[in-house]
C-alpha cells in the first residue's frame, strides 16, 4: 500500500486537478447552461434539458448577421493580412535591408504593451479619421493584431526552407520567381496554412478592437455574445452562442489537419 | 560539353579573401578534382563556377564565353551539391522532370528523358518514390540524375559523398566515374578526401587557403608534391628536419642527395620509400600495426624524431625491436617549397 502511494506522481495529479477546475470545468459548465431548460439550487445537474433555448438563439436575426458578418470580417482580414505579410515575411527571411532586426523586433514589442490600451489609443487617432464605427475601421484594427503572427511564423517557415533547395532549382533552370513558387511557397506551406487558420480564428474571435472601434453598428459574433451575457437575464442565450463560437474553430482546425496532415501542421505551428 | 577556363578569379566576403586569384584550365571531358582542407576554397570556387557567388574578379569562361555575371539558371552547368538538395515535396520524377518541364519539353519527352536518367543512375522504377522513402545514396542518385538529364556542358559536384558511408562512397564514386566517362561530361568534383580524389580525377587541383597549391595527375600529385602543404595532405610523409651543407643533407642519421645551397631543410620521405638494410639509420620500432597487406611501424629515431615505415611482411618486426633503414626516394623542402627531389633508387 505505501509503495503504491510512493508511486503516485503527486505534482503529475496536482497539474491535472488544476487543469481540470480552470479550464475543464468552466467549459463543461457553459456546455451544460446551453443545453438546460431548469437548473435549480441546489441540483449538481440541470433538471431539464432540452434545445429550446438553442432555437430561441438561432431564430433572431441579429445573430446570424454577426455570424456573417463575423466570417466576412475574418475571411477579409485573413486575405488582406496574407496579402501584406507574406511578402514582407519573405523579405524578413532572404533579405538584407537596414532596420532588419529593429522591425522584426517592433511587432514584437507592439504586443508587449497592455492590448487594451493600444487599442484605445488607435482608437482615438480613428476618431480623428472618422473610422470609428465603420466597417473598414474593425478590418484595419483587426489586421494590425494579426501581423505578428503572419510575419513571425512565416518568416520562421521562409527561413526554415533550405538554400540549396533553392539553388538547386535555380540551378536547372528556374527563375527566382519560378523559385519562389515551386520550392519556397510549397516548403513553407504548412507554417503558412497555420498562420493563416490561427489568424482567421483569432480574428473570428477579436473583441476588444471589434468593440472599441466598430460597436454598436458594426456587430460581430463576440461582441452579440457579450451584449447577451451582460443584457439578458437567462443564462442560457450567452451559453448557446459560446457553444457555437465554438464550432467554427473546431471545423477549421479539423479541417486544416485533414488538408495538410497532422505531421505537417504541427511542424508548422513549431513543434 | 565544352572546356572551361578561369582567368584571374578571386573571391572576397567583407574584405576577407576566400580565394586569390587564380587561372585554372579543364579540358573538354576531364574529370577535376579541388581537393583542400575545409576553409581552403574549394567549395567557393565551384560556387563562382555555378553561379550561385559572383568572382570579385576575373573570368569564368565556358566553351570561351565569359559567364562570372551570369544567373545560374542561364549558365550551361548543374551542380550537385553536398545535402542532396531533393525537393522533399516532389517524387523522384518530378525531382528529375523539374528543370526539363521549365525547357518546355513534351510529355513524352521529358518522361523517356527522366526515364533514361534513372535507368542511368540505377534507379529505374523508383519514379514514384518520394525523397524520405529513399536512403542517402538513393538519394544522391537522384540529385546526380537531376543534373544529367539536362545534358549540361559542366558537371560540378560539391562533396556529393560526404554524408555516405564509405562502402556507398566507394561504390557511388566508381559509378560517377563511369557515367562521366561514357557521358563524356566535363566535370568538376570538389572533396576533402585525398582517396576520392586519387581514384576519381584526371587532374587534382589541391588548394591551401584560397590558392591553388598544386595542379597534376593524381600520380605526379602523389609521388612529386611540389609543396610541404601538398606532401602532407596526400599521403603519409615523413617530415624530418635538418639542414644541408655540402651538397648532402643531414637529418635524424640519414645523409643524402641535396644538390641545393647550404641551410636548414626538411627531409621528406614517404613511408612506403623506406628500405631495410644493414647499414642507414637506426629506428627503434615503438608500434606495429597490421594493415592487411602490409605492417605500419610507428619508429623513433635516438633523437626523438617520429618516422613511419611501411613493411612487406617478409619482414616481420616487433614491438621493442630496431631497424636499420635507408632511403629509397625522398624530397627536400625549404620554406615550404621543394627546391630538390631524388631520382628513385631501386
Amino acid at each position: 500500500m505505501i509503495g503504491f502511494i510512493k508511486r503516485l506522481d503527486w505534482p503529475g495529479y496536482v497539474l491535472a486537478l488544476f487543469l481540470i477546475f480552470f479550464i475543464l470545468l468552466p467549459i463543461v459548465t457553459v456546455f451544460l447552461w446551453a443545453f438546460t431548460e431548469q437548473w435549480f439550487y441546489p441540483s449538481v445537474l440541470p433538471t431539464k434539458w432540452g434545445l429550446r433555448y438553442w432555437f430561441k438563439v438561432l431564430e433572431r436575426p441579429d445573430v446570424w448577421a454577426a455570424f456573417f458578418t463575423s466570417v466576412q470580417l475574418s475571411a477579409i482580414v485573413t486575405a488582406l493580412s496574407a496579402v501584406i505579410c507574406l511578402p514582407a515575411a519573405y523579405a524578413f527571411a532572404r533579405m538584407e535591408f537596414p532596420g532588419k532586426q529593429f522591425f522584426m523586433m517592433s511587432f514584437l514589442m507592439g504586443n508587449a504593451f497592455p492590448r487594451f490600451a493600444l487599442i484605445i489609443s488607435i482608437a482615438v487617432l480613428f476618431l480623428t479619421l472618422n473610422l470609428v464605427g465603420t466597417y473598414l475601421g474593425v478590418v484595419i484594427i483587426q489586421l494590425l493584431n494579426t501581423i505578428l503572427l503572419m510575419i513571425w511564423l512565416p518568416t520562421a517557415a521562409f527561413q526554415a526552407v533550405s538554400r540549396n533547395m533553392e539553388e538547386a532549382a535555380m540551378d536547372v533552370g528556374a527563375s527566382p520567381l519560378r523559385v519562389f513558387w515551386h520550392i519556397t511557397l510549397p516548403q513553407a506551406l504548412p507554417a503558412i496554412g497555420a498562420a493563416l487558420l490561427m489568424t482567421f480564428v483569432w480574428t473570428f474571435y477579436e473583441t476588444e478592437g471589434a468593440w472599441l472601434v466598430g460597436a454598436p453598428r458594426v456587430q460581430t459574433m463576440p461582441l452579440l455574445m457579450m451584449s447577451m451575457i451582460n443584457n439578458q437575464l437567462v443564462v442560457q442565450y450567452g451559453a448557446v452562442l459560446s457553444v457555437a463560437l465554438w464550432v467554427p474553430s473546431l471545423v477549421a482546425l479539423l479541417l486544416a489537419r485533414r488538408v495538410m496532415g497532422s505531421d505537417s501542421f504541427a511542424k508548422g505551428l513549431g513543434a | 560539353m565544352a572546356s572551361l577556363s578561369l582567368a584571374g578569379v578571386s573571391k572576397e566576403f567583407n574584405k576577407m579573401t576566400a580565394v586569390s586569384p587564380l587561372s585554372l584550365d579543364i579540358a573538354d571531358g576531364e574529370l577535376v578534382c579541388l581537393l583542400g582542407p575545409s576553409g581552403s576554397g574549394k567549395s567557393t570556387l565551384l560556387r563562382m563556377i555555378g553561379g550561385f557567388e559572383a568572382p570579385s574578379s576575373g573570368q569564368v569562361l565556358i566553351a570561351g564565353q565569359d559567364v562570372a555575371h551570369t544567373r545560374p539558371d542561364k549558365r550551361p552547368t548543374a551542380m550537385v551539391f553536398q545535402s542532396h538538395a531533393l525537393w522533399t515535396h516532389m517524387n523522384v520524377f518530378d525531382n528529375v522532370a523539374f528543370g526539363l518541364k521549365l525547357r518546355k519539353l513534351s510529355k513524352a519527352a521529358i518522361e523517356t528523358k527522366v526515364m533514361e536518367a534513372l535507368e542511368l543512375v540505377g534507379l529505374g522504377g523508383y519514379h514514384k518514390r518520394m525523397p524520405r522513402q529513399l536512403s542517402g545514396g538513393q538519394q544522391q542518385r537522384v540529385a546526380i540524375a537531376r543534373c544529367l538529364v539536362l545534358e549540361p556542358k559542366i558537371l560540378l559536384m560539391d562533396e556529393p559523398f560526404a554524408s555516405l558511408d564509405q562502402h556507398l562512397r566507394e561504390r557511388l564514386r566508381e559509378e560517377v566515374r563511369q557515367i562521366q566517362r561514357k557521358l563524356k561530361i566535363t566535370t568538376l568534383f570538389v572533396t576533402h578526401a585525398q582517396d576520392e580524389a586519387l581514384a576519381l580525377a584526371d587532374r587534382i587541383v589541391v588548394m591551401s587557403m584560397g590558392a591553388i597549391e598544386q595542379v597534376g595527375t593524381p600520380d605526379d600529385i602523389y609521388a612529386n608534391p611540389q609543396t610541404q602543404f601538398v606532401a602532407n595532405f596526400i599521403g603519409t610523409m615523413n617530415m624530418i628536419p635538418g639542414a644541408v651543407s655540402g651538397g648532402r643533407i643531414r637529418a635524424s642519421g640519414f645523409d643524402l642527395d641535396a644538390g641545393f645551397s647550404d641551410g636548414p631543410a626538411t627531409l621528406a620521405i614517404r613511408p612506403e620509400d623506406f628500405a631495410i638494410t644493414e647499414t642507414g639509420t637506426t629506428v627503434l620500432v615503438k608500434r606495429v600495426v597490421n594493415l592487411g597487406p602490409f605492417l605500419l611501424a610507428e619508429a623513433e629515431h635516438a633523437d626523438g624524431t617520429a618516422i613511419t615505415v611501411h613493411l612487406d611482411k617478409t619482414h616481420p618486426v616487433r614491438e621493442g625491436s630496431s631497424l636499420t633503414l635507408t632511403a629509397k626516394r625522398h624530397a627536400i623542402y625549404r620554406d615550404g617549397e621543394k627546391p630538390y627531389r631524388s631520382q628513385p633508387t631501386a
